[in-house]
Parts: structure tokens; sequence; C-alpha cells
């Protein structure tokens, strides 16, 4: 509660001495805004729950061939998760545990275990654009990033929220701009721009659908942009959940080295 | 200008009257001619073993790849339907030896199932060709035939066995990614350790036979580099151009050694630097011990050269005399230091120098640029420089003798004497 005046108290602050400042032009832009700080929770908390499990198919584009993945996921929190492939034949039983910032691998045709070592935590996930790192790391747009609604957005219609990563952050993001729908309820394109400043990747979402009470996105693109600033050609990571089913109770047993290994 | 018999022999008497100083002069002219040689000597030497790892078997003279893969390294940057690319480039003219390489990043892990999952480490497959390889220069050089990589077998890279504490006879895990990038994975026995005249296969290394690694990563036919080796490294790039114009590799870069590793071109830039530097200082020896020796003598002889004048020598061959005394003495310091340089550069060429055990350093080869160099180098004779210590000291010594001479041959005969 303390910090929360704190917070306020800086907030009404910072409003008092920048009023001045901001062009009334800005202020007109931003009219009807929804309410910053509930968007960017809504964003962060979109997939988050206390646990879930669900089915989720995973396509990977490249410009020689297309792949397709199907896939169990288990969640439990921010800290666990447990991802078996389940198709295609050749890659069945493969799969990924995390644990707060450890992963390991599981492959079931030499039946081991292997942790990833941090070297290799850039390296691709499965041979999809998502990277190792991509599912260890723990980010909060509330709380990692500075944010500002800089208007209203044209394609997608909606709203853009521009997002500077705090100093002292360490992560791949200097800058995100979210463009969210026009109730601020559901994202849909978030641009990630890297340390340089360059944009890196361009995440699309759609297909908005409702699992067990609540509406997401099922359908989540990815795109790698090259450092010329142009989208890679034909390349692109999809994700689409089957199916998820929120907040129902999954034992901790299962984000275990054992459960890993266990009948695959 | 005659020679005439006479002023010589006046002239290589008169370097005898102060023996001390003529030999000093000598000394530093000769210790000058001796260090070109030398230092030039192990250089070149140096830069020839390096050029030797550079145009081997291990870059060979001519490289192909797809066009993105020098920058990227990705595994789905391969060359496609390889044989017919290796006959197209055998058919070629001077063409000495062809092999192939595939290459993927890798995470390996002890074999032996343990308690608690093994930390896995971050290596390298490298696919090869055995036969190719297993020359002088190539990456499984030195190894016997029954260490060879064969079919379920690797060869690992030391530092990466050391990191794994993996030792000959056990077994490796190795995850990598198929073209697809999606995980493949298999356990092999490790046969032997290897260096691989390379930092990379040292620290990484995992390697195996190319049709074993081909099928690990499925990429039959295909390959992410191919090597060619010519009858001459010199000609490289005639080479690469024939390459270039094949039909099988019409989308593929072919690059020569030198674009493949542009620090030895630089280096070779270099040397002729270094060999320019030394020759400088030789000029300045030789330069600096005439000139002092030459200058005392003149002056010290005033009333002998005024005598000579004045008893009808002619200035001219006053100016001879000493542009010989000159000569003589630059001639027989370079002599001297080319028989003592020639002779140790050719003794330690046979013998070789170990650099390392000159710095106190234990190991046997040292890393450059990625590529592995051994410490030990066998000087090479390189005759021009001789030639060029003789050139450079000829023409020092004939002008440092000038000034002495030209005011020799001006001197008043009378003043002179009186002196």
């Amino acid at each position: 509660m303390k910090s929360l005046k704190k917070i306020m108290k800086v907030v009404i602050l910072g409003i008092v001495l920048l009023a001045p400042l901001l062009p009334a032009a800005v202020s007109a832009e931003t009219e009807g805004a929804p309410d910053l700080k509930v968007v960017l929770k809504r964003l962060d908390d979109l997939f988050r729950s206390a646990s879930s499990v669900g089915s989720m198919e995973l396509t990977i584009v490249k410009p020689r061939r297309k792949h397709i993945l199907k896939l169990k996921i288990w969640t439990q929190g921010e800290d666990k998760a447990l991802i078996v492939i389940e198709a295609p034949e050749r890659d069945k039983g493969t799969s990924t545990l995390k644990v707060g910032k450890n992963l390991w691998n599981y492959l079931p045709k030499i039946n081991r275990t292997i942790r990833i070592p941090p070297s290799m935590m850039q390296s691709s996930w499965m041979g999809s654009d998502f990277t190792n790192d991509d599912l260890v790391k723990e980010s909060s747009l509330l709380k990692d990033f500075d944010s500002r609604m800089a208007g209203r957005s044209e394609d997608p219609p909606g709203w853009k929220i521009e997002l500077t990563a705090k100093p002292g952050l360490v992560g791949l993001w200097e800058r995100i701009e979210y463009l969210v729908d026009s109730e601020g309820g559901l994202p849909r394109e978030a641009r990630f721009y890297d340390r340089r400043n360059r944009l890196a990747r361009i995440m699309t979402f759609d297909e908005i659908k409702t699992f067990s009470g609540r509406t997401i996105p099922a359908h989540l693109t990815l795109i790698p942009i090259d450092t010329d600033g142009k989208p890679e050609p034909d390349t692109r990571t999809e994700m689409r959940y089957l199916e998820v089913k929120f907040n129902l109770p999954v034992p901790d047993s299962t984000f275990s080295l054992s459960e890993l290994e266990r009948n695959r | 200008m005659t020679i005439s018999f006479s002023t010589l022999k006046i002239a290589w008497r008169n370097l005898g009257r102060n023996r001390r100083r003529t030999l000093l002069s000598v000394g530093a002219i000769a210790l000058g001619q001796f260090t070109l040689i030398t230092v030039n000597g192990l250089d070149a030497g140096y830069f020839e073993s390096m050029l030797r790892i550079v145009t081997g078997p291990l870059i060979g003279h001519v490289q192909v790849h797809h066009p993105k893969w020098r920058e990227e390294q990705a595994v789905d940057q391969y060359l496609d339907n390889l044989s017919e690319a290796e006959k197209e480039i055998r058919a070629l003219p001077n063409v000495k030896s062809v092999s192939a390489r595939v290459f993927s990043a890798a995470l390996a892990a002890p074999g032996e199932r343990g308690r608690q999952p093994a930390e896995a480490e971050m290596g390298m497959v490298v696919g090869v060709d055995v036969s190719a390889e297993n020359r002088q220069g190539g990456i499984l050089a030195s190894l016997p035939p029954a260490d060879l990589p064969g079919p379920g077998s690797v060869v690992l890279g030391k530092v990466l066995a050391q990191r794994l504490k993996l030792t000959p006879g056990k077994t490796i895990a190795v995850i990598s990614q198929d073209t697809d990038g999606l995980p493949v994975s298999n356990i092999f026995r490790v046969n032997a350790l290897i260096q691989g005249g390379n930092e990379l296969i040292s620290r990484l290394g995992i390697v195996m036979a190319l049709k074993d690694a081909q099928g690990f990563l499925a990429l039959p036919n295909q390959a992410h580099e191919i090597i060619i080796l010519g009858d001459d490294y010199r000609k490289a790039g005639e080479l690469a151009e024939r390459v270039k114009s094949l039909p099988a590799l019409k989308n593929a870069e072919v690059i020569t050694w030198k674009e493949a590793f542009p620090v030895i071109v630089r280096l070779i830039g270099m040397k002729n630097w270094i060999d320019l530097i030394f020759l400088v200082i030789l000029f300045i020896a030789a330069a600096a011990g005439i000139a002092n020796t030459m200058m005392m003598s003149t002056f010290e002889r005033t009333r002998e050269f005024g005598m000579l004048l004045a008893l009808g020598t002619r200035p001219g061959r006053l100016i001879r005399m000493i542009a010989w005394e000159s000569v003589i003495l630059g001639l027989v310091g370079v002599a001297l230091g080319s028989i003592l340089g020639t002779i140790v550069v050719l003794i330690t060429s046979h013998t070789g120098i170990d650099y390392g055990a000159l710095g106190g350093i234990r190991g046997q080869e040292l890393s450059f640029q990625g590529l592995t160099i051994s410490y030990v180098v066998y000087p090479k004779f390189e005759f021009h420089q001789v030639l060029f210590g003789f050139g450079a000291v000829t023409i020092t010594a004939v002008l440092t003798s000038l000034w002495p001479a030209l005011l020799a041959a001006r001197l008043e005969p009378a003043e002179a004497v009186r002196s």
C-alpha cells in the first residue's frame, strides 16, 4: 500500500510537471484512450494463470519448407512449464521442462535428458523463431517498461502503446510498440526493437477465442525481422491454441525430471 | 673508373693501420647483416609454415559455400547435389583433391546415463571426408587408421573432451538440429581426441565421417563446404574462376584461400615491411660504422694526404683510395655477417627453433586466428636477403666515403703538410 502511494505521488508529480509541456494535439489524440495501466496489466495477465493445460499447433515456416508440430503444454504460474511434442511421429515425445531459469530437453531417441547450457539460450527452440530464452524469461510490461499511450493506430485500428525498457533492465528489448484493439482489451500486434533500437521481430495476434471463460487471441504469429529491417522472406512461426484449460489443478510432480522422461 | 690494383692494395693496407677501429666497424656491419639474414630467415620460415597451413587441406586453395554460409553458418545453408558438384570439380584441370564438410552446432553430453541429467556443453558436429582429412595438415592428420571416425564413432576436440571429461572408448550423446531446425540426437563412441590444427575443432569439434554426419543431420548428398586443392596455391584465383563457371555450382559462393583467410595476405604484406625495416637498420649500422671510421682515418691523415698531393698524386686517385677503403670495410663486414647468418639459418632450418621453449612455454602450439601453429619455427634461407645486404652496404660505403674523400682531394698540399 505504501509503495502504491509512493508511485501515485510520483505519477501525480510527473503529470503536474509535464502537463504544460504536452502539446494539445497529443492529448486530443489520446482522448478516449483506455487506461494505460489497466491495459498493460491485462496484456501481462493475458496468458497467465495459476495453472493451465493446453494443446497447441506450432507451425514453423522456412523458405524451403513448412513444419507443423502438435504440442501439449502444462504450466504452473510463470515458473514452471512442460512442453511435449505429440506429432509428427518422428519428433514425438521430445519434451522441454522449464523450472525457473532452468531448461531441460528430453530426447526419446537416445533416452537422455540434457540441460540447456546458458550459452545456448539464444538458440532456436525446436527450429522455431522462438529462442530457448523466450521460454525462460519472465518479463512484465507493467514493471519492466516505461509506457506511454502514443495515440490511435490505423492498421490494425486501435491504440498504440510505446514501451521503453527501464534503465538497468537486462533484456533483449529496448523498446516495444503494442497495438491493442479499440477497447484496449486484446493485443493485435507487437513490434520488438532490440538494444540497438532496430526492429527485430513482429508478433501478431488474431483469431479471438474463448477458452474456459477467458478470451484470448488463439493465433499468434512471430515474424523475425532481418538486420536490413525487412521481414525475413517466408520465415515465421505460428502458434495456434487448440484447447486450453485455465486454473485447473496440475500436480507439482508434473514439472519434475522423472516426469519429463516418463512413458515417452 | 678503372680499378687500379695498387690503389686497392694501398686501401687495404690503410685499413690495417688501426686494426681495432677497423674491426669494430667490420663487426658492426657484420652484426647488421647477420641480424638481417637471421631475422628475415626466421620470419620467412614462420610465414611459410603459416602459408603451408592456410593453403593446406584445412583451408584448401578454393572453397565453395552457400552464398550466405560464411555470414550466418545456418544448417539449412547447404550446397545441393554434392556428388554432381564434386564430379564436375574433379574433371577440371589442375585439381588435386576435392573434399566436402558439413557443420552443425550441437549440444554434447557424456553418453553414460548418470543419476542426474548431464550438463551439456556446446559443440559442433563436423562431418568430413575421412581420407582427405587424414593427410598432413588435415583435420584428422596424424591419426592412426584404427582411430579414424567410422559408422557410429567420432573423434573429439581435446578441449571439448576435457570439458565433458571424456576419454577414448567412452560414449557421447550428441544433440543437434536438422535442416528444419528440429532436434536430432544420437549416441556415438569416442575413438580419439584431436587438436585438429584448428581452434574450432579443438574447442568444439565432434568430428564424424561425412556419410554419418549427413545421415545424422538429414543432409543427404549435401554439404556446407567444399575444399578444393589444386596443384599450386598461387593459381587459386584461376582455379576459382573455373569452379565458378560449373553448372552444378551456379548459385554457390566460390572463394580462394586469400578470401577465406585474408589475415594471411596482410601478414605477407607485413613481412615485406619487416624485411625493409631490417634493411634500413643495416643501412644505418653500416653508415654509422663506415662514416665514423672513414672520417677519423681521413682527418688523422691530413698531413699524409698533403704529402701525397705534393708529390703529384692526382686528387681523383685519392678519392678512389678512400672510397675503396670504405667499400672494402663494408664488404668484409657484410661478407662476415652473411657467412655467419647463412650458417645459423641453414643449421636452424634443419633443427628448428622452439619459440615456446625460449619463452618458457611448455605447450607445443599457439593459436593464431583460430589456426593452430607450431611453436617450432624452421627458418628459411633467402638468398636475396644476402644480396640486398651486399647492395645496401656497398651503396652506403660509397656514399659515406664521399665526403671525407672530397675533403681530402680538395686539400691545399702546402697547408695540409704544415697542419
